[in-house]
């Protein structure tokens, strides 16, 4: 392993190379316009792709976990599943954009700032220590913001600002989580062991990072900005935004709570499933009447819902090293890389079918014949947000139903009364594309064929699942 | 042509026959097209039984793999006793079928036809079948026509209802129009045919296929499972049931009485002649394969004798409602469910002791002596009915003077039927009370009791109808025309000649059950002659007396307790639907109702309540982002909260 370009090991190679053309896609893109920047975003995620799948296939990674820059970084299965999945996404925006993006009037700087949280997201996959972790929020936090501010309308702007004031709440609780870890640990390091475990000082640790993730994914009750955001402003972006949100969120749980699962489960279960259950609850209820007014308020409404099961999962962590421990991280990954893709292939089938900003049931009536793309690309991606096998999001809710009812029976009942609730208007949405009127006129474009792919995606990964089972976390090695 | 061909002939031309009749039905020939197609297809299968019987000794049995896969084959088994029956079948139906031409005329011709030659075709096939499936199949076609003709008249015309309208008993109305007899008929039935689906089901079960054949052949087999099992009596009790209620043994016996909504032919055939019988039959066939092998193992002795007490109280409790009866088929209908009594509890009973065989005998005799006397009586009460324009006797009175041929067949049946010395129901009735009387003095007793009844309830019948001063409110009552006479004359005078020629006919049917010794008992003998003499002379006698009966003494129903209760028809049909109909309505009601409120729990409620707490959530979603904050304030005391009880809790 040692001894490869300028004595970096193949690990360190292949981070830098990704790191560096993410870098370039990022700052320096913008400079040579639009087109330049959207072909750097597509060859950087390809490029991306190659490399961390080069990584993965490491003897080390596969039999656990490889460590790089003097322990600095890390890979471990778990991150690479779930970043190869996002840099799909990355790709396919870059697609998706080509005829659309590329018309707005800030499109280089799309094309750059998505580089930007790409970055974020890779360091954060890639971080072993406290400071790259940090730095991993802001570089995607920010780009978030910006990105949903991109669009240059009063509603995105209102919603940038709501997302980033929320932010900036949860950026300062994460800071004392992170100083509260520090002083736990008394290293920079994750996943070191816990010097001193006396409650008093690993409760907050625990509590706080749970608050600060839980904004991140849209959790009740710091997901105000959420339904904001994915329900009214650009759906493209949303599109990129929550797939990617939820992403980043499921490896900052690895990062900053799997270690202390190990010292406090009680806490993280309480915590993270009151927090789940309200969640979830929240999400499903809301988007029941979502039915009278808007398909993208139905999917926003949804993505809360949907950070409920997610939030159950880590809830679920609390059940230590075992079988059931297997169950929530292969719940966690599938169950998000299942949302990631099918919110990524709904918004964007909103974006092309939708007149933005009225986006209406009437434009997802009749889309069956009008547009069979976008219309198959939707069913597949609610059947797998509604969990119907065999798509990912079957598997996802699945091993997490099977990993909370080992946590407790309560919430995996409540679980499965909330993909009840669901069905009704992942029913509903379903349903209208087959409504009349049946009028044959329909634009295909890059969007829903884009959409497509990725709606594609959680069927064809769908048939691997047992794959998850396999996904090693680094904080229990 | 083999006696298979002939029988599977005699089967199907009353099939072809029925097509042929909804083919003309659809082309709009006339209603005579149709009834003599009819008619044609019921005398090709008279003809291809006769020739059936005659090739019929030594028994065959032959067919085809049906189903193979699970053991079911189309087989016919041709022997003595099923030409005797199929015979008898296709005789009765063609003569009744003749009768019909005009008796039904234009009206509803084209449905009659059908059913009537569909019935004839699936009667004979469970008459000929060997395998318990088609044998099955036959039976449930015998069961829809009987259900489509009972409801003839769905026009519910009143001349055709049975029981007084207005009467109720026990809140229960006791008048019956055709659509609800219909109905009656099939619902008892089938409760009946269910059980024994079940009981062909246990024995399938056992030997992985059912058919006379293989009972013969693998019935020490079916006993020892079954004994092993430990369900003798109950499986025996299924596997009869539905002879029971075809064959109108109490419980049963109601859907009889109230099928005589049906055409009088209807009656006569189906509800008289031959599908009651059908029963009786299957008691026939199926007895002698099993009995002897559950008496191997000493079993099945308590629940014959069960089964053969089930049908003497049958006997005896229609013979008291006849007494009393003031309808002439209804008469006739509670004679015929008491003289079906006679023979099952001739069979059960003799099976009981062990002693089938003779059983066998008084059962066949009985059948086939009745089911020619009975099938006279019901076509001249049909041909009365028509013409006094009223079903009940009290109209009637002195028709010997009016209509002479319809009174020498009537009586000659009547006769019969009461059990007179020589006639043809003389000899049968003591075939059937010597195979009884295995079962002790009681059992012969209630049986000679029974004949009692019947010779007075006969008597009476006759006297009121055919003597005495002519009540009618027709001005000259006329004979039927020939074609309609011809039939029942020539059933009349057919029991008196069988009653002539007993000993050979007697002769045959031991052949054909396969009997050795035939003991007669003179006791039995003479004490039988005896009641029905008795029976019939001082019923004869008591009315005779009367003379120039007072219109009013006869126009009412009964007022005693004992009159009335008979009448009434012991309140069984009351206690039925106020114990098992109404309450299953009731049932029906409280589940639709049940039914309803699921589903606008379901549909209404249960929406109301997601679109009521959708709405609260909704309105915590202001837009305004001071609210949002707060919201992440109350989350981080409420993580705070949670965090700190978790600590307290597990310290």
């Amino acid at each position: 392993m040692a001894g490869g370009v300028l004595g970096l090991s193949s690990l360190e190679a292949s981070s830098l190379l990704v790191l560096a053309a993410y870098t370039v896609t990022g700052l320096i893109g913008p400079l040579f316009g639009t087109r330049t920047s959207r072909i750097l975003l597509y060859a950087s995620s390809i490029l991306a792709l190659l490399g961390i799948l080069y990584a993965s296939s490491l003897p080390s990674v596969l039999h656990g976990y490889a460590t790089g820059f003097n322990g600095a970084v890390v890979v471990d299965t778990f991150t690479v599943y779930l970043l190869l999945v996002a840099l799909v996404i990355f790709a396919l925006t870059a697609l998706a954009g080509r005829r659309t993006v590329d018309q707005w009037e800030a499109s280089d700087a799309f094309y750059a700032v998505v580089g930007l949280m790409a970055l974020g997201l890779i360091v954060l996959g890639f971080s072993r220590v406290l400071y790259l972790v940090y730095i991993a929020w802001i570089l995607s936090a920010v780009s978030s913001y910006v990105l949903v501010a991109l669009y240059r309308d009063s509603v995105s702007a209102e919603a940038a600002l709501k997302y980033a004031v929320t932010g900036t709440a949860a950026t300062i609780i994460l800071l004392l989580a992170v100083i509260l870890y520090y002083g736990v640990t008394a290293s920079l390091t994750i996943g070191a062991a816990v010097s001193d475990a006396s409650p008093l000082l690993v409760t907050p640790v625990v509590a706080l990072a749970l608050i600060a993730i839980g904004f991140k994914m849209g959790m009740v009750p710091f997901h105000g900005w959420a339904i904001d955001v994915y329900g009214n402003t650009r759906p493209l972006i949303v599109a990129l935004v929550s797939a990617i949100a939820k992403i980043l969120a499921a490896l900052f749980i690895v990062k900053l709570i799997v270690s202390f699962a190990v010292a406090t489960p009680t806490i993280v279960l309480w915590v993270a499933g009151v927090l789940a259950a309200i969640t979830m609850l929240y999400g499903n209820l809301g988007a029941l009447t979502t039915i009278r007014d808007s398909p993208q308020k139905l999917l926003a409404y949804s993505s809360v819902a949907q950070a409920g099961y997610i939030a159950a999962g880590f809830a679920s962590l609390a059940t230590l090293p075992g079988i059931d421990n297997k169950a929530a991280i292969a719940g966690i990954a599938l169950h998000t890389a299942g949302y990631a893709l099918s919110k990524f292939a709904g918004f964007l089938v909103l974006d092309s079918q939708c007149r933005y900003p009225n986006c209406g049931w009437d434009s997802m009536r009749g889309m069956a014949w009008r547009s069979p793309a976008a219309a198959t690309a939707l069913v597949l991606s609610v059947a797998s947000l509604a969990g119907m096998p065999p798509t990912l999001g079957f598997w996802g809710k699945l091993y997490i139903v099977k990993a909370v009812s080992g946590a407790s029976t309560g919430l995996a009942l409540l679980l499965v009364v909330n993909f009840a609730i669901a069905a009704f208007y992942y029913g509903y949405l379903i349903y209208q594309l087959f409504a009349r009127p049946r009028q044959q006129e329909g634009v295909r474009d890059d969007r829903s064929d884009v959409a497509f792919v990725a709606a594609l995606l959680t069927l064809i990964l769908g048939f691997m699942p047992q794959q998850a089972y396999q996904l090693t976390v680094y904080g229990y090695s | 042509m083999d006696a298979y061909s002939l029988a599977l002939a005699a089967v199907l031309s009353g099939y072809v026959a029925s097509l042929l009749v909804i083919l003309e039905s659809l082309l709009r020939t006339g209603w005579r097209l149709q009834a003599w197609t009819g008619v044609a297809g019921v005398g090709v299968s008279a003809a291809a039984s006769l020739l059936a019987l005659i090739s019929a000794e030594g028994g065959t049995v032959a067919g085809f793999d049906w189903l193979p896969s699970i053991g079911v084959k189309f087989a016919l088994r041709v022997d003595l006793v099923s030409g005797i029956m199929g015979l008898l079948v296709a005789v009765i139906s063609f003569l009744i079928a003749v009768y019909s031409v005009e008796y039904i005329g234009e009206w509803g011709a084209a449905r009659y036809w059908v059913f009537y030659t569909f019935f004839v075709a699936s009667m004979l096939l469970l008459v000929y079948a060997d395998d318990l499936v088609t044998f099955f199949i036959g039976w449930e076609g015998t069961g829809l026509s009987s259900w489509a003709l009972i409801g003839f008249y769905y026009d519910e015309r009143e001349d055709a209802w049975v029981g007084d309208p207005g009467r109720r008993r026990l809140g229960v109305p006791m008048w019956f129009t055709p659509t609800h007899s219909a109905l009656r008929a099939i619902a008892f039935t089938r409760l009946g045919d269910i059980a024994m689906l079940i009981g062909m089901g246990v024995a399938y079960a056992a030997l992985g296929a059912v058919s006379l054949t293989i009972l013969a052949e693998k019935g020490p087999l079916l006993a020892a499972l079954v004994k092993g099992a430990g369900i003798i009596p109950l499986w025996l009790i299924l596997f009869y049931m539905g002879a029971l209620a075809k064959s109108a043994q109490f419980p049963f016996h109601e859907w009889l009485v109230t099928a005589m909504t049906g055409p009088t032919s209807v009656s006569a055939l189906i509800h008289a002649a031959t599908m009651v019988k059908a029963g009786v039959y299957y008691a026939l066939r199926i007895t002698p394969v099993i009995a002897p092998f559950l008496a191997a193992h000493a079993l099945g002795a308590e629940a014959y004798s069960g089964l053969a007490w089930l049908s003497l109280i049958t006997a005896f409790m229609t013979a008291t409602m006849a007494l009393v009866a003031r309808e002439l088929k209804l008469i006739l209908a509670y004679s015929t469910a008491s003289q079906l009594s006679y023979m099952l509890a001739a069979v059960f009973a003799a099976a009981s002791h062990n002693d089938v065989g003779e059983g066998v005998l008084g059962g066949l005799a009985h059948l086939l002596s009745h089911a020619v006397f009975k099938a006279s009586l019901f076509l001249v009460a049909g041909a009365l009915i028509h013409e006094l324009h009223s079903r009940y006797i009290d109209h009637m009175g002195g028709l010997r003077r009016f209509m002479p041929l319809s009174f020498i067949s009537f009586m000659l049946a009547s006769l019969s039927l009461a059990a007179i010395p020589p006639f043809s129901g003389w000899w049968s009735k003591d075939e059937a009370i010597e195979a009884i009387s295995a079962m002790g003095h009681l059992a012969s007793g209630v049986a000679l009791v029974t004949a009692l009844l019947t010779a007075a309830y006969t008597g009476r019948m006759l006297f009121l109808v055919f003597f005495n001063g002519y009540r009618g409110h027709v001005a000259h009552p006329h004979e039927p025309s020939w074609i309609m006479v011809a039939p029942y004359l020539v059933l009349g005078v057919a029991s008196l000649a069988m009653g002539l020629t007993w000993p050979w006919i007697k002769t045959f049917l031991i052949h054909a059950v396969g009997v050795e010794a035939v003991k007669a008992s003179p006791p039995i003998v003479l004490a039988g002659t005896i009641a029905s003499v008795a029976g019939m002379g001082g019923t004869i006698a008591y009315y005779a007396r009367k003379t120039g009966l007072p219109e009013a003494s006869v126009l009412r129903a009964p007022t005693g307790v004992v009159a009335g209760f008979l009448y009434d028809r012991w309140l069984i049909n009351s206690l039925i639907y106020r114990l098992i109909v109404y309450p299953g309505r009731n049932a029906a009601i409280a589940l639709r109702r049940i039914d309803s409120a699921v589903d606008e729990a379901i549909h209404v409620f249960l929406p109301r309540i997601g679109v009521s707490m959708s709405a609260i959530v909704r309105r915590l979603q202001t837009g305004d982002v001071r609210d949002y904050l707060s919201y992440f304030m109350v989350g981080v005391i409420l993580t705070a909260l949670i965090s700190a009880l978790v600590v307290k809790l597990t310290g």
